[in-house]
């Protein structure tokens, strides 16, 4: 067999841990990480800390336990004392929780099966916002209840501006309707209260938070670990800064998942019981900010995802915008002024209104729209059809069905040989929606088996319990259960020519390694800079870049005469490593280890903010508030 | 270091169909998926299982791993006139894998 290229050793930190201190390793002059020189064949030793890692050895290598995504993260899922179910009195269970743009939803694996922990005014979802005040800061049903009076203090949906940047089309397209501001923070979004800037991160942590006291008030012990989840369509910088959000919330990520795949997990668990049969799942998720669409196929208990795809954008709070934005115009008419002109407290109205007649359409031909006095002591009321509302979010239906389309691709699949679509999220309730989707899979059945708000948040804790226990004393009824995701974008790196070369395509069963071999593009190039990107676009110029480094020491050749091999790792996490090698002279092997980009915030910042969210979690305990 | 053959990893044969391979990376997934397997190297045999099946579950990059082997597969090999690719990209990624 063909040796591809000398035993190299490359040796690639977890890419969204922190930076270590420049003791660990060299530093060239751009501040980049330097390992030392190996010979190359030497025997490999593993590194503290980092994940041993040789492109083309898979067979002798001793892999030290992954360490975690996070320095405050100790005690990963992947620690062993976590097994020893005595330890488990100061550990806690592993809550699964659902962190969605507009409802969050809490459960934990409790008497053999997931259950939805109500939170303290007896609701199973609670609404993703905060409220922030001078003397303290709401959250859930208090924050939008504090929004009536305050529109400005109350915001919500982070989960759209989360990981983004300000310059983001769809944040600057979203701008005008959001009832509080939102101005650039270092180049990406925070909500603007008085003076005060709060980064989505913050506000998401806030609500994580919450939802944690629902689940400590029920289970009576403090909870640490948690299974968030997130739009399987959600890119690496979204990822990195939810988990941001669970740090500062104090909450440890025992696994970030997708959350068609929990919704899919949760339905799986009721199916697969003496139900041993093939089966291939669509799981079609519209939420309140965002569609997720994912094909899978549940085989016993391995669920193994098979294409996914999704709108990140696109979700029931743009039903909302198009009905704010068609009824507009008639309030200006009936009550003689334009509330977009910085009338927060009428647009929180009328949008609240939209949103119950978007629900009544739901379960009627027509629905009404009224508004006690909406602005200056004036009424509006209105009307729609289901048919001018579907006339009215034209534009949205479109967008419905081409993630269907192109998972299907992406499956190599045709409609037929899906045997059932799952729907999930509180936006297939919409009429049109389900329509759309039995016109896509004629004859077949649309699953609305589970309740859609809160089957991610059951597979989530599915998978919270699955990842807590030794195997051995693992509930019957998780025996079995293998979850295998999928990449959702693909990744590559950025050639001479401009174009990406991706090393790990698209939809990529998870964990996953490959190595491709790169060659200098110069004569006497003596080293390479590496970007790496993630996205679909021929061009790197459309893609987004995930980090970039420099590989020095390339030995002096001409044009094409040095191999370069580039070895692309994501784990079980979703976490990519990039590990770039050149073989030096004398048969030396440089090795260089880069991070990926990191999220908006800095350590310093989560540490700050963390200890002012748990300073507001003692004093919530402590005068019962929230 | 030599890699073992695609087959070999998945434990069928040449002659198996798509839907045995898929069965036996089913099977082996679930004894080496990092979630269920703790031990050390699970995580390292499980890629490679993956990797196998990768290939071996599309029948154009099989077919290319028949022909040519694991340098058909990861366009590695020191031995090949452009060795500077992966013949999954495509032809032309002859020609563009400088930078």
């Amino acid at each position: 067999m063909a040796v591809p290229f000398p035993e190299l050793d490359g040796d690639a930190l977890e890419s969204n841990r922190r930076p270590e201190s420049p003791e660990d390793h060299g530093f060239n002059e751009e501040g980049i990480p330097i390992l030392p020189d190996i010979p190359t064949g030497a025997h490999h030793e593993a590194s503290s800390g980092g994940l041993f890692f040789s492109p083309d050895d898979t067979e002798s290598r001793q892999l030290p336990p992954s360490p975690p995504p996070l320095p405050e993260n100790t005690g990963s899922s992947l620690d062993p004392p976590e097994y020893d179910l005595s330890s488990e009195e100061d550990v806690g269970p592993v809550v699964g929780i659902d962190l969605g743009t507009t409802f969050s939803c809490v459960a934990v694996w409790e008497g053999g099966r997931p259950c939805v922990i109500a939170n303290n005014m007896g609701n199973r979802t609670t609404p993703s916002w905060a409220s922030f005040h001078s003397d303290n800061v709401f959250v859930g049903e208090a924050a939008r209840a504090k929004a009536s009076r305050n529109p400005q203090c109350a915001v919500y949906d982070a989960k759209r501006v989360i990981g983004r940047k300000w310059s983001d089309t769809s944040v600057q397209e979203s701008l005008r309707l959001w009832p509080f501001s939102l101005a650039e923070h270092r180049g990406n979004c925070a909500f603007q209260i008085g003076s005060q800037l709060y980064t989505p991160e913050e506000v998401s942590a806030y609500v994580l938070a919450k939802m944690k006291h629902a689940a400590e008030d029920y289970l009576g012990r403090k909870i640490k670990k948690a299974v968030v989840t997130v739009p399987a369509y959600f890119n690496d910088a979204q990822r990195q800064a939810t988990l941001d959000a669970a740090t500062i919330a104090d909450l440890e990520v025992a696994r970030i998942i997708n959350e068609p795949t929990a919704a899919a997990l949760a339905y799986g668990l009721e199916k697969t019981e003496g139900d041993d049969s093939l089966q291939t799942l669509l799981v079609y998720d519209l939420g309140g900010g965002t569609l997720d669409v994912t094909i899978l196929v549940l085989d016993g208990g391995v669920f193994e995802v098979k294409s996914t795809s999704g709108d990140t954008n696109l979700g029931g709070q743009d039903f909302d915008n198009k009905l704010v934005e068609h009824f507009l115009p008639e309030v200006k008419a009936q009550c003689g002024v334009d509330i977009t002109d910085n009338k927060a407290k009428a647009m929180k109205k009328l949008r609240d209104a939209c949103q119950v007649l978007k629900h009544n359409l739901s379960h009627s031909e027509t629905a009404t729209i009224e508004v006690d006095a909406l602005i200056n002591g004036k009424d509006f009321d209105s009307s729609l059809s289901r048919e001018k509302f579907v006339e009215i979010t034209h534009s949205l239906l479109e967008r419905c069905l081409k993630p269907v389309k192109q998972a299907l691709q992406d499956a190599r699949m045709s409609a037929d040989e899906i045997d059932e679509a799952v729907l999930i999220g509180g936006s297939t309730r919409i009429v049109r929606v389900q329509q759309l989707l039995e016109e896509m899979f004629p004859g077949k059945k649309l699953s609305k088996k589970i309740n859609p708000d809160e089957a991610v948040a059951m597979g989530a804790a599915i998978q919270g319990a699955n990842l807590s226990r030794a195997y051995e004393t693992k509930d019957p009824r998780l025996v079995g259960i293998t979850l295998m995701d999928v990449t959702p974008l693909s990744l590559g790196i950025e050639l001479a020519s401009g174009k990406m070369s991706t090393i790990i395509p698209r939809n990529t069963t998870i964990p996953y390694s490959h190595t491709r071999v790169y060659k200098n593009n110069e004569d006497y190039q003596t080293k390479a800079i590496v970007e790496v990107f993630e996205g679909e676009e021929k061009y790197t110029k459309n893609n987004r870049l995930l980090g970039k480094f420099t590989l020095p020491g390339l030995p002096p050749k001409r044009r094409g005469q040095v191999q370069i091999p580039i070895s692309f790792t994501v784990d079980a996490n979703g976490v990519l490593e990039v590990v770039a090698c050149v073989s030096g002279e004398e048969g030396t092997t440089k090795r260089l280890v880069i991070q990926k980009d990191k999220g908006l915030l800095t350590e310093d910042d989560i540490q700050r903010k963390a200890k002012i969210l748990a300073k507001w979690e003692r004093k919530c305990r402590a005068e019962k508030l929230n | 270091m030599t890699k073992t053959d695609y087959y070999e990893v998945l434990g069928v044969t040449r002659q198996d169909s798509e839907e045995e391979i898929r069965k036996a990376f089913r099977r082996k997934a679930m004894e080496y998926h990092p979630d269920r397997n703790k031990e050390p190297d699970a995580e390292e045999k499980f890629k490679e299982i993956n990797e196998a099946y990768q290939v071996l579950s599309d029948s154009s990059k099989r077919a290319q791993y028949d022909r040519f082997g694991h340098a058909g597969a990861d366009g590695g090999g020191f031995d090949r006139p452009f060795d500077g690719f992966d013949v999954f990209g495509g032809f032309g990624d002859i020609f563009d894998s400088f930078f």
